[in-house]
C-alpha cells in the first residue's frame, strides 16, 4: 500500500515513523552481534542471520514439545548464544591463523556454507514451521494514537537488549576488556587481556543478541527458515552504515534505517524498501566508506 | 639473583631471523639499557620477552621460570609489563578506561583503586584528563598515559621501548625523572636509541646491533669503550 505525500495525515506519518524505530530497534540488535563478531574475529559472519532462525526454530520445537514458552524461549536463545560461542572455537579456529584478505575471505565462505547449511537443515526437517509469539492485547492507544501492542512489545524487548549491552560493554570490566580489544589487540593482550577468550565471548554475546532479535521478531510477526540470508543482508546493511566496527554505530544505524525503511514502505511500496536501503548503503561506502557513526566502539 | 635472564635467543618475524645468541640478565631494583641504532632487532627483543613473536632457539626466564611458552597475557601475569614505542593505547575510550584495564589480571585488580591514586599523584595531569579520550591528548601525554597504564598492574619488572620517540626534549626529561623514582620500587628494562638520555639512568648496559649484543657494561665502563664513544657518543678514536 503507498500514500500520497499530500494526503498523508500527521497522525499517519507518526505512526510510521513509531513502528520504523521499533522495526530500526529490531534491526540494532541484529547488527551489533555482527559488528561486533567482524570488529574482534575480522570476520563477516555471513550465517549470522542463521542464529536468529534457529532461535525460532529451537523454541517452536520446545514450546510443541509441551515446554513452558518463556522457557523454551530463554533454553532457545541460550543455547543459540553456545551455537555461536561453539562455531567460534571449531571450524573458524583455522580461519584466525590466516592473515589479510585471505582470512576475510576464506571466512566469508565458510560462514556462507554454513549458512545454506543451517538454512538446508532447518528447511528439510521443519517445514512450514514458524516462531510466533502472540501478545494478548491487538492495539494500544497512546495520546490518540493506535499502535500494535506487538510492535511495542518487541520493540521494549529490543530497547531492554541494547540498554543491557551497553551497560555490559561500557561499565564492566569484562565488557571494556571487550571494546579494548576491539580497538588494538596488542595493547589488549600487554594489559593482560586474553584476546583470544575475549572474540569466544563476542560471538556468545552476538548469539545472543541473535537470540534476544529472534524473540522480538516473533514478537513482532514472526520466525521461520528460508529467511536468515534475508536478516543477514538487514544486519549487512545497518552495521556498513553504522560503521563495520562500531557497535554504537550500528545501534544509531539501525533505528534511522528502520524509520527509512517504514517511511520508504509506506509512502512508495514495500517491494522497494530493500533497494532504497542498498542504494543508502552503496551512497555511504562510496562517501563515507567507515561508515557513518564509526569511531564509538 | 637475576629478575630477568635471556639466555642464546634467537627470534624475528616469518621466517626472517633478526635477533641472534642475544644474552642479557637483569638484577632486581636495577634500570637495564638496551642502547643501538634503529633497526638494531631492540623492539624484536622486547617482543620476544613479552611473547608478542615467537622465539625460534634460547630461553626467557623470568623469576627463575622459563616463559617461552607463555603467551603475553601470561607473561603480564607474572609481574611483566610493557610499554611499546607505539604505545597501544585504547584511543576511542577514556584515560581513566585505559588505565583501568591496566590492572585487568586478577593479581593487579585488587590493588586497582590504591594503583589508579598512585598514578594519577604519580602524573597529575592524567588525574586532571581522567574522563578525556586517550586518542586526543598530546604525544607527551599518551607516553605517560602508557607508563600509567604499565604501572595499574604493579609490575616487578617494568619493559620501556623508545620512550623518547616523537617527543619534545623537555617532556623526555620530565619523564626520565619520573622513571629514575621508580627504581626503588621496581626493575626496569629499557630499550633506547636516546643513548645520553639511556646512560644518565641505567645501572647497566647492552649494545645490540644487527641482532646481536656487541658490548656491554655499566656506563662509567663502556663510556671509555671505543666502539661506544665513536659510533654513539660521536668521539673520534
Amino acid at each position: 500500500m503507498t500514500a500520497d505525500l499530500a494526503s498523508v495525515a500527521l497522525s499517519d506519518l507518526i505512526e510510521v515513523l513509531i513502528d520504523g524505530i521499533l522495526f530500526g530497534l529490531q534491526l540494532s540488535l541484529l547488527a551489533t552481534g555482527l559488528v561486533l563478531i567482524f570488529g574482534l574475529g575480522g570476520i563477516l559472519n555471513l550465517a549470522h542471520g542463521e542464529f536468529v532462525i534457529v532461535t525460532g526454530v529451537v523454541s517452536a520445537v520446545l514450546i510443541s514439545a509441551g515446554w513452558n514458552p518463556a522457557l523454551a524461549i530463554l533454553a532457545a536463545i541460550i543455547f543459540t548464544a553456545f551455537i555461536a560461542f561453539g562455531l567460534d572455537r571449531s571450524i573458524l579456529r583455522p580461519v584466525y591463523k590466516l592473515e589479510g584478505e585471505m582470512e576475510v575471505l576464506v571466512g566469508l565462505f565458510v560462514t556462507l556454507g554454513l549458512a545454506f547449511t543451517l538454512e538446508g537443515v532447518t528447511s528439510y526437517l521443519f517445514p512450514g514451521l514458524y516462531f510466533s509469539v502472540r501478545v494478548p492485547v491487538e492495539t494500544v492507544n497512546i495520546l490518540g494514537l493506535n499502535f500494535r501492542a506487538s510492535a511495542l512489545v518487541s520493540g521494549l524487548i529490543s530497547l531492554l537488549s541494547l540498554v543491557f549491552l551497553l551497560f555490559f560493554l561500557g561499565k564492566t570490566m569484562i565488557g571494556k576488556a571487550i571494546r579494548a580489544a576491539l580497538q588494538n589487540q596488542t595493547g589488549s593482550k600487554i594489559c593482560g587481556i586474553d584476546v583470544d577468550r575475549m572474540r569466544s565471548l563476542v560471538f556468545f554475546l552476538g548469539g545472543l543478541m541473535a537470540g534476544l532479535a529472534a524473540l522480538a521478531r516473533g514478537i513482532a510477526s514472526s520466525v521461520e527458515p528460508g529467511s536468515g540470508l534475508e536478516l543477514t543482508s538487514y544486519a549487512l546493511i545497518v552495521g556498513v552504515v553504522g560503521g563495520v566496527r562500531s557497535v554504537y554505530g550500528a545501534m544509531i544505524a539501525g533505528i534511522l534505517l528502520g524509520i527509512v525503511n517504514a517511511l520508504a514502505g509506506y509512502l512508495l511500496g514495500t517491494y522497494l524498501t530493500l533497494v532504497i536501503l542498498l542504494a543508502i548503503v552503496i551512497t555511504v561506502i562510496l562517501y563515507r566508506p567507515s561508515g557513518l557513526f564509526a569511531g564509538g566502539v | 639473583m637475576d629478575l630477568l635472564r635471556v639466555e642464546g635467543l634467537k627470534a624475528g618475524y616469518k621466517g626472517l631471523n633478526v635477533l641472534w645468541d642475544v644474552g642479557l640478565a637483569v638484577k632486581k631494583n636495577s634500570i637495564v639499557s638496551i642502547i643501538g641504532s634503529n633497526g638494531s632487532g631492540k623492539t624484536t627483543l622486547l617482543n620476544a620477552i613479552m611473547g608478542l613473536i615467537d622465539v625460534t632457539e634460547g630461553n626467557v626466564i623470568f623469576k627463575g621460570m622459563r616463559i617461552n611458552d607463555l603467551k603475553p597475557q601470561e607473561r603480564i601475569g607474572l609481574g611483566l609489563s610493557f610499554v611499546p614505542s607505539e604505545r597501544e593505547l585504547f584511543p576511542q575510550m577514556t584515560v581513566e578506561d585505559n588505565l583501568i584495564l591496566g590492572a585487568y589480571t586478577p593479581r593487579a585488580r585488587k590493588h586497582m583503586k590504591k594503583s589508579l591514586k598512585e598514578i594519577y599523584d604519580f602524573f597529575p595531569v592524567l588525574g586532571e584528563r581522567s574522563k578525556q579520550l586517550a586518542g586526543t591528548m598530546s604525544g607527551g601525554e599518551q607516553q605517560m598515559l602508557a607508563i600509567g597504564r604499565a604501572l595499574m598492574s604493579r609490575p616487578e619488572l617494568l619493559i620501556l621501548d623508545e620512550l623518547s620517540t616523537g617527543l619534545a626534549p623537555a617532556i623526555t626529561v620530565k619523564i626520565y625523572r619520573k622513571l629514575e623514582g621508580l627504581s626503588e620500587r621496581m626493575t626496569v628494562l629499557l630499550a633506547e636509541q636516546n643513548i645520553h638520555q639511556a646512560f644518565m639512568v641505567s645501572d647497566y648496559i647492552y649494545v645490540l646491533e644487527n641482532g646481536r649484543i656487541v658490548a656491554s657494561g655499566k656506563p662509567d665502563e663502556l663510556s671509555e669503550s671505543t666502539l661506544i664513544k665513536s659510533a654513539y657518543l660521536g668521539v673520534k678514536a
